[in-house]
């Protein structure tokens, strides 16, 4: 699968068209706004989930498309999610038969670039200092949720999910706590590029 | 009623890529990831975990391969992995820096429940230490204001004692002066010569001790006569000169009161002899 960013294409959605779009998902401006960077959010992450090298450009694609058809068949489709929902399969799909090979198993098909391993300066600084932002319950949680591997990890894990209502739960909070880490270091790092 | 929810397992299958694309499960995932906010997120959970067991490296090779061909192709997800893979090591690190699990658990959490406790001693502290600095200083300040009160009051008295001995020193000295000495020593100076010998009496001067110094030696009795303001005020008769090896000397003492002020002087006679005159101007305090 080729990683090399796509070219990026020329939106074809019309001024108006967009215009159309954005009352239909409200009518009020500054709403309609929020609510297409919503479903645009939810389409990238979408992409990403199906292991798409370019989400955010099909996302693009997807919600111009979306805006084409509500804007040339009005009424038609009740719910802008679902809309995008089947637009984006099938930009999806034209994908795959544009960039994907036939299986996963082929040898010929190229592995991405593995991330470096180690971690740069900054954003070993930026990971203590969003470690630090954590309220102590929430970092204690996390540091010992991944502190062992194995049988220990398993042991640990449970005792943690006696304390925290369910290894379901566990599962849960410890994410949600990774999520805030994660834009945390993001931005951090953002912050030292700029 | 058939719970319509993919399960974890096919959740992992989906985001491995192995499940075909055309299918109803696929159609259905790709619908719930949209709509469904609490599915998206389990979906999301499954992805930490394939992350992690691919960083732990217990994926089986199958798995570890779909990671590597599929679900890390995009920049999102590598990053991803980035985080992860120093976090993990962080917190690997954290444990390896520590004797054992439950030590660490015990460490951080007494750390993480004592800082904030420390902070809020140490506030208590820093408060007790100002509420007892101020009150110190306050009260060292209320003793200086005292002091002060007491010294200025102090002044005020030894000012108006000062004033009380200066008045009663000027009555001293006027009444510790109730003569002043007359040394005449050149006799027969006039006026447009030398300045006169000067004599200053004061309000309470009573008397006026005189000493008139006489160019011979010769023992004898003298006559003198005080001239003031072109008047002869005192006459004295027969006094006897007090003699020494350089010359003689008049003493005698005479009432201030008869000094008038300007010029005055005593005429000295001996018997037949040439009078010999001593001036001298008076003035008063």
């Amino acid at each position: 699968m080729n990683t090399e960013p796509v070219p990026h294409k020329t939106r074809s959605v019309t001024q108006e068209a967009f215009a159309s779009f954005l009352s239909w998902l409200s009518p009020n401006p500054d709403q309609a706004a929020r609510e297409y960077l919503g479903v645009r959010s939810k389409l990238v992450r979408f992409f990403v989930h199906k292991g798409c090298a370019h989400a955010e450009e099909l996302a693009d694609q997807t919600l111009d498309r979306a805006a084409l058809i509500a804007h040339n068949e009005p009424g038609k489709y009740v719910n802008p999610l679902a809309l995008c929902c089947g637009v984006g399969r099938r930009v999806w799909l034209e994908y795959l038969r544009e960039d994907a090979p036939a299986t996963l198993e082929t040898e010929d098909v190229s592995a991405p670039p593995i991330p470096p391993a180690d971690f740069s300066e900054q954003e070993a600084t930026c990971l203590g200092s969003c470690l630090e932002r954590l309220s102590a319950r929430d970092r204690d949680l996390i540091t010992q949720y991944h502190q062992f591997q194995g049988s220990q990890k398993i042991e640990k894990r449970k005792q943690l999910a006696d304390v925290y209502g369910g290894l379901n739960k566990l599962r849960i909070t410890a994410h949600r706590i990774r999520v805030r880490l994660h834009s945390c270091i993001s931005g951090c790092v953002q912050q030292f590029a700029n | 009623m058939e719970d319509s929810t993919p399960s974890e397992v096919m959740i992992r299958e989906y985001l491995l890529g192995r499940l075909e694309a055309g299918s109803e499960l696929v159609e259905r995932i790709d619908q719930q990831l949209l709509e469904d906010a609490e599915f998206a997120e389990t979906v999301d959970i499954v992805e930490d975990e394939l992350i992690e067991e691919y960083i732990e490296g217990t994926l089986s090779p199958a798995d570890k391969l779909a990671m590597q061909k599929h679900f890390l192709q995009p920049p999102e997800r590598q990053h991803k992995l980035r985080i992860a893979r120093s976090l993990s090591r962080h917190f690997a690190t954290t444990t390896s820096r520590n004797d054992g699990p439950a030590t660490v658990r015990s460490l951080d959490w007494a750390a993480l429940q004592w800082w904030p406790r420390i902070g809020m001693y140490g506030g208590i502290a820093a408060v007790v230490l100002l509420v007892i600095s101020s009150t110190f200083l306050i009260w060292q300040r209320y003793q200086f204001q005292n002091e002060l009160q007491e010294a200025n009051q102090k002044l005020v008295n030894e000012r108006e004692h000062s004033k009380l001995l200066s008045g009663q020193l000027e009555v001293a000295r006027a009444l510790a002066q109730p003569a002043t000495v007359l040394s005449l020593l050149e006799p027969g100076i006039s006026r447009g010569g030398a300045p006169l010998p000067q004599l200053t009496l004061g309000s309470k001067t009573q008397s006026v001790h005189v000493e008139i110094a006489l160019p011979s030696s010769v023992p004898g009795s003298y006559d003198i006569r005080l001239e003031s303001a072109e008047k002869v005020v005192l006459l004295l008769f027969g006094l006897k000169a007090v003699i020494s090896p350089v010359g003689s000397v008049l003493r005698f003492d005479v009432s201030a009161q008869l000094f008038a002020t300007g010029e005055n002087k005593f005429v000295v006679t001996r018997g037949n002899e040439v009078e010999i005159s001593y001036l001298f101007e008076m003035s008063r305090q």
